[in-house]
């Protein structure tokens, strides 16, 4: 019999791993897959709910930290030959649109459609918003008595000590919806010039909103910029925090939603719509009103089913700027900021 | 700061830490050597509790007191090289004590000095130290030395929650800002240039020359201060092993109670933890197989084969590999056709595939040749009682190798978080890298608590395969 060495042997055992293994990490066929940007600690049982009531089993890919290094937009565009998402649920607007623009959602206007308001969603129905939050200032009590909820009296604070306000990095996420803003309001140059004035200065600048929130309600920082549901994180907590909504010049908010969008090329058509028109429902907003994050209802909503807190926020959130006609600006003012960091 | 800037930072700093280690390595050696032997696995035990905490729970625990400290960046680098010293100088330690025995002992390279009978200048000195790292313990060393750079030329995690530079941090945010993944892919031929240039003279000296025929150089206990030893261990023990542990516990213990009686959380991590562990020990056994395959392609003197070509992906790191996988299973008659999961597990295989063959250069030599011998020829007998004893001492001698080859590989991928939230199908997520996600919006007793069962559920396994194993043995072995 011809020697053969341990290693040899093992590799009929090592196939059938394999093939195992794949056979465990396989998605069933028939799930509606899901790719979910939003907190998994409130999505979660939301998703779940209505596998439950419908019975349409679902697979969900979340947004993770480390995965912020290819976000899910990134992944559906890199998908867009073989898609594997059917139903997206991003947790901001910019970048739905962004899809929108490359052909990449399907549209679909749905009962969930037509309670949201008009600036919220999107006119051929590929993308709608739905439970928003605030960009706001958070600033501890204990180092600030009051602020003005002004961009005069915010752009005040931040020049008097840089060193001692917190920003997330604005290459993503919502700070980089509130830079396009700005970049439309401002102009390219005035916000450069600021940009650069305050990281000159020691401006605290952090790897995301909860970090920058951490800094301020650990008292490391007086101020910083993030969104309310990380606020009320801190809130929740027991932190001596307080916030005033950040206004543009013209007076109007920031509004963030979440938005939802069926991905062109979805395997499951008629699931991925039911699945968007129950997001869409005052039931599933309620719900995200109440939960910790405090999602701010955009439709209408049985206003006794809100948080007291929330049905404040709900005036600040009419206010909202449209998202919409920051495409450009948020382009062209990524384009600079990747300069800015990564040459 | 730029990519090239990024790269040359981390370069410098992983240089300067596998350097440091080096005295650190060979103080603790050489006072180890101090300890009785029936203390040894204990002492052993200790050192490692730092490099079998993962870095997200390291992370977890010290993240809010970590983040005050971001406005003095020296002292954050300063506190992450700490924590990263604690945590890799026991498999620095590992690699020297496991690595063969030099072709010269100590006393054979002193009486060479002593033969070259030469004016002690600059030259001569460069001589020594080039025989000592050729011939002599030395080589040793600079196998710990690659290794060691290399993990920490890798890490990320730890590294992005601390906020300190480093090239994959930045490349993590040029994806994060909408770099197309070609770009990116093009981008990583600079930190993998400067790896492999930095890399390669080490894995040339430290590959070749060997003394695989004779056994381990003698480590008997010998009277010795054990002062250092007992310092390290402490320090480090508390700050990279049970201080965050104590964190994570104080902080989940109200956790624990909730989560019990809430079945579906347990049972969600226990999926989870299932997803982890299938890919991990299915990457991991692969890569020991093919580790063994690349380390069986030389002679016995370990010269180099076209099989250590394979090494080569496997040393742009996790993040590198990661896109790389991703890039490369979106070609549409690959997506086509293979299997969701299958770049995940060819992506960890691929990023487990140096340390495995680093691995098995170690445990080379510990196996006893003569009784080696006699379980080969036993294994060939015609008569079945001798052949199975053949097995059995082949067990003995080879069992273990095969258990500590592919554990710590087992245990690396499945806390592996970067390749695998990239690559993992959608909904097979593993329970490390769904709490790290959780991480990022704060503490809370609930998510410590799931923290330590996610933890404790691979220590679990652990735990079952040496009670078969030392059930085995006891039944097996006479």
């Amino acid at each position: 019999m011809p020697k053969r060495s341990a290693t040899s042997l093992l590799i009929l055992p090592a196939v059938v791993l394999v093939i195992t293994a794949l056979w465990w990490l396989s998605p069933r066929e028939d799930a509606l897959v899901v790719y979910c940007a939003h907190d998994a600690e409130f999505s979660e049982p939301i998703l779940q709910d209505f596998e439950r009531q419908t019975g349409i089993p679902l697979v969900i890919q979340f947004d993770t930290e480390a995965t912020k290094s290819l976000s899910l937009i990134q992944r559906i565009k890199a998908e867009k030959n073989q898609p594997r998402c059917d139903v997206f649920w991003n947790n901001e607007t910019l970048g739905i649109i962004d899809l929108a623009e490359d052909s990449l959602l399907e549209p679909y206007k749905g009962t969930g459609y037509e309670r949201i308001p008009e600036k919220y969603k999107d006119s051929e129905g590929r993308w709608t918003g739905f439970a928003a939050r605030l960009r706001v200032v958070i600033f501890n009590k204990d180092l600030i008595k009051s602020l003005e909820a002004t961009e005069a009296a915010i752009l005040k604070l931040i020049e008097e000590e840089p060193k001692r306000f917190a920003i997330a990095k604005p290459l993503f996420g919502t700070t980089l919806t509130q830079y396009s803003a700005h970049w439309k309001e401002w102009g390219a140059e005035k916000l450069q010039a600021w940009h650069r004035q305050q990281h000159a200065k020691g401006i605290q600048e952090v790897a995301g909103n909860a970090k920058s929130k951490d800094l301020v309600a650990g008292g490391n920082c007086q101020a910083g910029f993030t969104d309310t549901d990380d606020y009320y994180v801190a809130v929740d907590a027991g932190k001596p925090v307080e916030m005033v909504p950040v206004r543009l010049n013209d007076g109007a908010t920031i509004c963030i939603p979440n938005t939802v969008a069926i991905v062109k090329g979805a395997k499951h058509q008629e699931e991925a719509r039911k699945l968007v028109d129950y997001l869409l429902s005052a039931e599933v907003e309620t719900r995200l009103a109440k939960s910790a994050a405090r999602q701010i209802p955009l439709g209408e909503v049985d206003p006794q089913q809100v948080p007291s807190e929330v049905r404040d926020l709900m005036d600040e959130a009419e206010e909202g700027t449209d998202l919409r006609l920051l495409t450009s600006a948020r382009r062209d003012c990524l384009e600079w900021l990747q300069k800015e960091y990564l040459q | 700061m730029s990519l090239w800037e990024a790269t040359l930072w981390t370069w410098l700093r992983c240089l300067f830490m596998a350097g440091s280690l080096l005295p650190v390595i060979a103080r603790i050696n050489h006072e180890l050597n101090g300890v009785q032997q029936s203390q040894r696995k204990w002492v052993w035990g200790i050192l490692l509790l730092p490099l079998l905490t993962p870095g997200f729970l390291v992370g977890y625990a010290y993240g809010r007191g970590l983040l005050a400290l971001r406005e003095w960046q020296w002292w954050n680098e300063l506190a992450y090289l700490l924590l990263s010293t604690a945590r890799w100088m026991p498999l620095g330690l590992l690699i020297v004590r496991l690595a063969p025995a030099a072709p010269l002992t100590p006393t054979g390279l002193h009486c060479w000095k002593l033969s070259q009978q030469r004016v002690r200048t600059w030259q001569g000195h460069l001589s020594d130290f080039e025989t000592w790292i050729s011939f002599g313990e030395g080589k040793k060393y600079l196998l710990a030395f690659g290794l060691l750079f290399l993990v920490t030329f890798h890490d990320f995690d730890l590294a992005a929650l601390m906020g300190i530079q480093s090239w994959n941090v930045w490349l993590f945010d040029a994806q994060g800002a909408g770099m197309a993944l070609n770009e990116s892919l093009q981008r990583l031929i600079v930190p993998l240039l400067v790896q492999v240039g930095t890399l390669a003279p080490i894995l040339w000296f430290a590959g070749r020359g060997w003394n695989l025929t004779n056994e381990q150089a003698s480590q008997e206990v010998v009277f010795t201060s054990r002062f250092f030893l007992t310092g390290w261990s402490v320090l480090a023990g508390l700050g990279g092993c049970l201080v965050p542990w104590g964190l994570v516990i104080a902080e989940g213990s109200p956790g624990f109670t909730a989560i019990w009686r809430q079945g579906n959380q347990w049972l969600g991590l226990l999926q989870e933890g299932m997803n982890g562990l299938v890919a991990g020990g299915t990457s991991g056994c692969v890569a020991i197989l093919v580790s063994r395959w690349i380390c069986n392609g030389g002679t016995r003197s370990r010269k180099w084969s076209v099989r250590d070509l394979f090494l080569v992906p496997g040393l742009v790191g996790p993040l590198a590999i990661g896109l790389v996988m991703l890039a490369v299973f979106q070609v549409s008659w690959i997506a086509r056709f293979s299997p969701l999961g299958l770049s995940w597990l060819l992506g960890l295989v691929i990023w487990l595939m140096p340390i495995g063959v680093l691995l098995q250069l170690g445990f080379r030599n510990q196996a006893v040749p003569m009784a080696l011998h006699l379980g080969e020829i036993l294994k060939q007998s015609s008569i079945g009682n001798q052949r199975r004893s053949g097995w059995r001492i082949w067990w003995k001698l080879r069992g273990d190798e095969w258990i500590w080859g592919i554990v710590p590989l087992v245990w690396w991928s499945y806390f592996d978080l970067t390749i695998s939230s990239i690559l993992a199908p959608p909904g097979s997520v593993s329970a490390p890298v769904r709490l790290f996600n959780q991480m990022h919006y704060g503490h809370s007793a609930m998510l410590s608590a799931l923290t330590g069962g996610a933890v404790l559920i691979p220590v679990a396994c652990l735990g079952m395969l040496l009670t078969v194993r030392r059930i085995w043995l006891r039944g097996g072995i006479q």
